[in-house]
């Protein structure tokens, strides 16, 4: 289930989105897909991450420079909370 | 539908200019996206200042709003062109203006909702459209985790309920999220049904905190095993292994077992064991002693470092 990839043309099928969208996404360094033999492949957390650009760019009119940076600095944020969780769970198991 | 106060939902005033209300709202939706919010109920709160802002960007939807609110507010007072309506219309209330108001901008829904895909609704031209994707939540053990496996899930649906059967990847890390295509809600005339995401979320184990692909946990020795060192029995998500404790460790001491943690190529994270050292209590004469005399064979300052210091 995780191991899900997908070419260019599978991606936009599933994703519901053309093509130009998805070369827009990856210019703006977005989605970044392994290259294979010439061929683009995407993992399947690129589906969400896509699904999530087209959303931002379409209700908060951002232009894909904004949303690359939205997407970017929201993904750090989530990071930084799993990492405070963890050491405040950490320090808690310290004190009991 | 219930009238709704727009101005409060914005936090405005009536008063309010056409650029304050744009401004608002601007800020509000960038607060409350549900793709970048870590707001509780997100979602709810971005479709209410969506709805809000679709009815007052337009000055005439705007207006006719605040007669209606104006009416909402005082009913006994009969002012302005609903009190006029109601005047000779007696089915004449204000949710049903609010009503009609509503189905005026949104169309038959009355109201604001989710569209297709966007959060803010990606209105579809055609009548083929696709099925919304529906997100859960998956608690699961840490166990579960690492060995993954298959798991049946009964699931609320806005269609009833569920049962669909998941296979959960080895090694899976939080917030991982696993897709089963095609179970989302159905497709609108040749649009394709929408999917199901549920993202992962680890329950609260009794001993091992999750760190990305790493697992730590917390192992208590005792003070002459920390000094003298020993060999402890430590448990792993993968079963129980043995683990030297090098003499002269220090409370806090972090030691690596290569593989035992998580991730999703054949458990490609570690484990981490950290010491903590735990001091016994002490109660009878002989145990005084024992400190009595370590007190005397130590010259040693534990704050040696704070008194250089200050």
């Amino acid at each position: 289930m995780s191991e899900i990839v997908y070419t260019l043309i599978e991606f936009c099928s599933v994703a519901d989105v053309e093509e130009q969208f998805v070369f827009e996404l990856v210019e703006h360094g977005i989605l970044d897909p392994a290259l294979n033999q010439d061929q683009w492949l995407f993992p399947s957390d690129a589906l969400n991450r896509c699904l999530r650009a087209e959303r931002m760019q379409h209700d908060l009119k951002l232009n894909l420079h904004g949303v690359a940076l939205a997407l970017e600095l929201s993904d750090r944020n989530q990071q930084l909370r799993q990492r405070i969780d963890y050491l405040e769970q950490l320090v808690d198991r310290f004190r009991h | 539908m219930e009238f709704k106060d727009y101005y409060k939902i914005l936090d405005l005033p009536p008063a309010a200019t056409q650029e304050e209300i744009k401004r608002t709202y601007k800020k509000l939706a960038r607060k409350y996206h549900p793709d970048v919010s870590e707001e509780a109920d997100a979602t709810a709160k971005f479709q209410e200042v969506s709805e809000a802002y679709e009815v007052l960007k337009n000055a005439d939807k705007r207006a006719e709003y605040d007669e209606l609110r104006e009416y909402a507010l005082n009913p006994n007072q009969f002012r302005g062109a609903g009190g006029e309506r109601a005047q000779f219309d007696p089915n004449f209330s204000a949710e049903n203006g609010f009503d009609d108001l509503l189905r005026s901008i949104f169309g038959d829904q009355g109201g604001f909702t989710t569209g297709a895909r966007g959060f803010g609704g990606r209105q579809a031209g055609s009548m083929n459209v696709r099925g919304q994707d529906i997100r859960y939540d998956l608690a699961i053990t840490l166990e579960e985790a690492f060995e993954g496996g298959k798991k049946s899930l009964r699931l609320t649906t806005p269609n009833g309920n569920k049962t669909i059967n998941v296979t959960i990847p080895k090694g899976v890390t939080l917030g991982k999220e696993l897709r089963l295509k095609g179970q989302g809600e159905p497709g609108q005339g040749k649009g394709s049904a929408g999917d199901i995401f549920l993202k992962i979320s680890f329950i609260k184990h009794p001993l091992f905190e999750a760190d990305g692909d790493d697992v730590t946990l917390v192992l208590p020795v005792a003070p002459w095993e920390a000094a003298l060192g020993t060999s402890a029995e430590v448990q792993t998500l993968g079963g129980k292994v043995n683990l030297k404790i090098p003499a002269n460790s220090q409370n806090g001491r972090r030691m690596r077992l290569k593989g035992r943690g998580l991730g999703p190529k054949d458990h490609s994270g570690d484990q981490f064991v950290i010491l903590k050292l735990v001091n016994p209590p002490v109660e009878s004469d002989a145990e005084k002693a024992v400190y009595e005399s370590l007190k005397a064979a130590f010259s040693f300052n534990p704050r040696e470092t704070m008194a250089r210091q200050s």
